[in-house]
């Protein structure tokens, strides 16, 4: 399978079998092993010798959160900040910034399996937003939110960040959407719906 | 590399919450305590032979335990999305694996350091005179490498299997292994792990020191080996 997806798409993936749309999800993540095919987006290209540029420009949430359940959100920010590269002033900047934004405030400091699954796709998906990645990619997200909940917290900002889905009903990510990508007999048609953003 | 130190606090961090910490440099102290329950008579050997070949026994047993913890470890860390976590974040896989290794294996130096101390205190109990230390001191330190052996070994299974398979068959294939070398019939142990027979019988070879130093040094190269190959694996699979 080929894929290019240009900076700045929002791009809806859907498949049948649904599991095709995960698989490429997680292989342009770094987590499966693509057989064949040319992965380019946003301008990168995913290879398999580059895997640690292409790591630092992209961000993953899968439908597991990832992280320790002894953890809090902050210390799981602070590893991701670290892990990020960033010092600790950046750190504690941006961790501010994301927790807000992903409502973490009030449960900062308790272990993520105090607040459940939610907390922990909350913060697995704060901290992917911390390091400011230029392509977010998005397996199954937030499954234990409300799905209004959902996608206003899925419509993340920045204008030139591309962003891939998968997992979620296209009615409640359609106002931010900008192109499907379906897969179908392993083959993938990019289709334009929408230019607004 | 360097989010190695990173990678190995975080992996010392959930081995200490969830109490395997406590298992990984506990085993091999209580390892270092059999002797004080086994009395000298069942033994044919004197008192730092037999101090030696009872600490070899226990820590046949504790070895092969932490190389099925470690097993069960990453196999788990694996299909919960963790290792995923990292490797997401720009952390290379070998980097994961090495600091999960570091994470076993620097608190399995210290339990073997405490194992062995208490050991020689035992056969010092047992013998009016002072014996010459340093063939004991450098088997069990040899025997450091051992545990890394066995500790590699689980990671390899851990990532090629579920959590519970490769917790028995990692237990099977070093429980085989580091028994037989101490107590089966191969008085110069079975490679790649020979150094236990070297501890589990001291007062038997000529020059112990070397064989043990040459023991180790076999033993570390069947670590790296299994490291490596483990580290290729994880280069191909799907987190």
């Amino acid at each position: 399978m080929d894929l290019s997806i240009d900076v700045g798409a929002r791009v809806l993936v859907l498949a049948k079998p649904a599991a095709s749309a995960s698989l490429l999800l997680r292989i342009l993540a770094g987590l499966a092993r693509p057989g064949a095919g040319t992965f380019r987006v946003a301008g990168l290209a995913r290879a398999d010798d580059s895997a640690q540029g292409w790591a630092r420009r992209v961000g993953y949430v899968g439908p597991q959160a990832g992280i320790y359940p002894w953890m809090s959100p902050a210390e799981a920010l602070d590893l991701a900040g670290k892990l990020a590269g960033l010092d600790l002033e950046e750190r504690r900047r941006r961790a501010a910034v994301v927790a807000e934004q992903f409502e973490l405030p009030e449960r900062l400091d308790a272990p993520v399996r105090r607040g459940g699954p939610a907390l922990a796709q909350l913060t697995a998906l704060a901290c992917t937003m911390l390091a400011d990645p230029e392509v977010v990619i998005l397996d199954r997200p937030l499954l234990a939110l409300e799905p209004e909940e959902r996608a206003r917290l899925l419509a993340l900002p920045g204008a030139r960040r591309t962003v891939l889905l998968t997992g979620i009903a296209p009615a409640v990510v359609s106002p931010f959407i900008t192109q499907l990508f379906t897969i179908r007999m392993g083959r993938g048609v990019l289709a334009g719906t929408r230019t607004d953003g | 590399m360097d989010r190695l130190p990173t990678v190995t606090r975080l992996a010392l961090r959930e081995l200490w919450i969830t109490y395997r910490l406590v298992l990984i440099v506990g085993l091999p102290v209580l390892a270092g305590l059999l002797l004080q329950a086994v009395p000298l008579e069942a033994t044919e050997l004197g008192p730092v032979g037999g101090a030696g070949h009872w600490l070899a026994v226990g820590l046949a047993v504790a070895f092969s335990v932490i190389g099925a913890m470690a097993a069960a470890t990453i196999a788990a860390e694996r299909r919960r999305g963790t290792m995923g976590w990292l490797v997401v974040r720009a952390v290379p896989r070998s980097g994961v694996l090495i600091g999960w290794f570091a994470a076993f294996g620097l608190p399995l130096a210290g339990g073997l350091g405490v194992g062995a101390t208490a050991t020689w205190f035992g056969a010092l109990e047992r013998t009016p005179t002072i014996p010459d230390a340093l063939p004991f001191t450098v088997a069990s330190a040899a025997m450091l490498a051992v545990g890394l052996a066995s500790i590699a070994t689980g990671l390899l299974f851990g990532l090629l299997l579920r959590p519970l398979p490769a917790f028995a068959l990692t237990l099977t294939v070093c429980a085989a292994f580091l028994g037989l070398s101490v107590m089966g019939p191969f008085p110069d142990g079975l490679p790649p792990v020979a150094v236990m027979a070297v501890l589990g019988d001291l007062e038997r070879g000529t020059t112990p020191v070397a064989q043990a130093v040459r023991g180790a040094g076999i033993a570390l190269a069947a670590s790296a080996a299994l490291l490596l190959l483990a580290s290729a694996v994880t280069e191909r699979l799907d987190l």
